[in-house]
């Protein structure tokens, strides 16, 4: 833990997010001027892709019908709202289609396509219009400071979660017991306040690790003496993602709060650090054990599209349409929000990698405030969506 | 699922859930083929407003699921009422107010409580009709006045359509001299959806300058009455 506050002290941070960044290497285009602009940009695409998408989950729970949000069209600047705008108009556009589709393939094997590309497509759309999901993720990333591997990964995992449970929903209370819709609906409403709930303590444990302990460290950290880069492995990953397992062996105190915390995070907080540790480790596969409350946290609120597209194909005794379309949906979404997870890993890269080239002394306090604004942000949309969820109750 | 049988908790918003799946769920959007015609009486005051709403067949399939048909393929009639008389609750509500908005000189003029409500299934077509008569707690002449209808959700998560052949209609008893007048909404330009975007979420808020923005984007019915 030492770790983090000697590097944000001293900015001897040596990062390796060149070898992270797969979606995008800054590299081929920076180059002189343009740095004090690309800081600029990269920085706020980092920050807003975590917060731009949060207010629209205001807008939930305040109408009598719920206020959804794509039909709303999210709340920020004019022209985010007006793509949105457009976005919604796309996104009804396929949706409107999926029944004759259905149809279609009913008649026609052939046909299975359509309804396929019809619901990848409304999964695409789906996911770039306001909602909750891609902010959790792309802060998520942000603030663990992960991959851009594991943060597309992980959106694909809670995007694949998120369509089976609509899938098992379906089959569970439409197939099997034959449900009302207002039962379904109530299904939905418990697993929306689950997932809201996973959010918001996902969101507390993340401000607590990434925005109040590193602050708390740096002013009880009182000496210079420890040495922080002793093993090679241990230094990216310390400041990276605040855990000093590296550095137990410096001092009796350094020791016990490093095990202290590692036993905090993995069983009580759950909530997910994915080590950054060397760059052979990169590329390594998501932990999921430390992972599965964002998993959760987006996958367990079914997408609604896709229960009704179910629904509908289960009224048709065609069933089997209707899970080929939710997984065509999950698909799309899920690509689109590992898109923008990687954008978001790229800004965030970006912009560290301007910070060290104009100084290293700005490194850490850079890593520091986009990890804590995304953290800050996971929490506050938590808080957002369970308070709107609640309201409805009232 | 009788409605008795729930808790207030769990009957509202089962109520509101029912009614559109909004509630619950997030995201699907909603489509009617409306159609309204508009009493006016003989003396030339418009008194109600009945509509018809048509929901789209996906939405219809899934409102209906988990209701049992009669032998002979009907739904059970005490399903519809009490799906008829859920929606109605729902739509009562100060927000949504059934989606429908009368503006004589500039005023909204107010309802009396909503009559003939029913919900139907049209077997042919497989979706489900709701009809209701909304009359004016006061009716209004129209003696060389003009009245505003707009039929809208503010939300525009409900789509409406007038597009039939006389979707908009005004009733036998109406004088002559009274004609319905139906603009559709204009084509969601860049710079509109901007507006629109920008609608405050809070609804208290909303009417006054909903009005305003919305302007020309709902589904306006001017019903006016030459003097005589």
């Amino acid at each position: 833990m030492r770790g983090i506050v000697m590097q944000i002290r001293r900015g001897r941070v040596s990062g390796h997010l060149s070898d992270d960044v797969s979606c995008s290497d800054s590299r081929l285009f920076l180059s002189g001027a343009w740095r004090g602009l690309a800081v600029v940009i990269a920085l706020g695409i980092a920050v807003a892709m975590a917060a731009f998408w949060a207010p629209a989950a205001w807008a939930q729970g305040t109408h009598p019908f719920g206020v959804p949000e794509a039909a709303r069209g999210g709340t920020g600047p004019e022209w985010l709202s007006g793509f949105f705008g457009q976005v919604s108009i796309w996104q009804s556009h396929f949706y409107r289609q999926l029944t004759q589709a259905v149809r279609a393939w009913q008649q026609d094997g052939h046909a299975a396509w359509t309804l396929i590309g019809l619901s990848f497509a409304y999964g695409v759309f789906h996911a770039m219009g306001p909602g909750h999901g891609k902010a959790v993720i792309t802060a998520y990333v942000l603030a663990n400071r992960q991959t851009a591997r594991n943060g597309a990964l992980l959106a694909m995992l809670s995007a694949l979660v998120q369509a089976l449970v609509a899938i098992a929903m379906v089959l569970l209370l439409a197939a099997l017991l034959n449900v009302t819709a207002a039962t379904m609906n109530q299904a939905t409403w418990w697993l929306e306040a689950v997932s809201y709930a996973v959010i918001t303590a996902l969101g507390a444990c993340l401000v607590w690790t990434r925005a109040v302990r590193p602050l708390w460290r740096t002013r009880s950290s009182s000496h210079d003496d420890d040495h922080d880069h002793s093993h090679p492995d241990a230094d990216a990953d310390a400041p990276v993602d605040g855990h000093a397992h590296a550095h137990h062996h410096k001092s009796a105190h350094d020791a016990s709060h490093a095990h202290h915390h590692d036993h905090v995070h993995d069983d009580a907080c759950g909530c997910g650090h994915a080590h950054v540790p060397d760059p052979a480790l990169v590329s390594g596969p998501l932990n999921l054990r430390r992972a599965w409350s964002a998993i959760a946290a987006v996958g367990l609120r079914p997408c609604s599209g896709a229960i009704i597209v179910l629904v509908f194909a289960l009224s048709q005794d065609f069933l089997f349409a209707g899970i080929a379309s939710a997984l065509a949906m999950g698909l799309g979404t899920g690509l689109t929000v590992a898109a923008l997870a990687c954008l978001a890993v790229g800004a965030g890269a970006l912009a560290e990698r301007i910070g060290r080239s104009g100084g290293s002394r700005w490194l850490g306090p850079l890593r520091y405030g986009i990890q804590a604004l995304a953290a800050i942000a996971v929490l506050l949309l938590g808080i957002s969506l369970l308070g709107g969820q609640m309201a409805m109750m009232g | 699922m009788r409605r008795t049988d729930l808790s207030a908790v769990t009957r509202r918003v089962a109520a509101l859930a029912l009614c559109l799946p909004g509630v619950a769920l997030a995201h699907p959007h909603m489509w009617i083929d409306a159609r309204a015609v508009f009493d006016v009486d003989a003396a030339g005051n418009l008194t109600a407003i009945e509509q018809r709403w048509m929901f789209d067949e996906m939405f219809s399939t899934y409102a209906m699921q988990g209701v049992k048909k009669q032998k002979g393929g009907a739904y059970p009639p005490d399903k519809l009422r009490a799906m008829a008389d859920d929606w109605m609750q729902a739509l009562e509500d100060p927000i949504s107010h059934y989606f429908t908005r009368v503006t004589v000189d500039g005023e909204s003029l107010k309802y009396a409580p909503p009559r003939d409500s029913a919900v139907q299934w049209d077997a042919k077509l497989q979706r489900l009709v709701l009809r209701f008569t909304l009359p004016l707690a006061q009716p209004v002449a129209l003696a060389g006045k003009q009245a505003d209808i707009d039929i809208y959700d503010p939300t525009y998560f409900v789509a409406y359509a007038f597009d039939a052949p006389g979707a908009i209609t005004l009733a036998s008893s109406a004088p002559s001299t009274c004609k319905p007048t139906y603009r559709p909404p204009r084509q969601l330009d860049y710079a509109t959806m901007q507006q629109l975007a920008a609608i405050p979420p809070d609804p208290d808020s909303l009417p006054d300058e909903l009005l305003a923005i919305t302007k020309g984007l709902t589904h306006r019915v001017e019903v006016a009455c030459a003097a005589s």
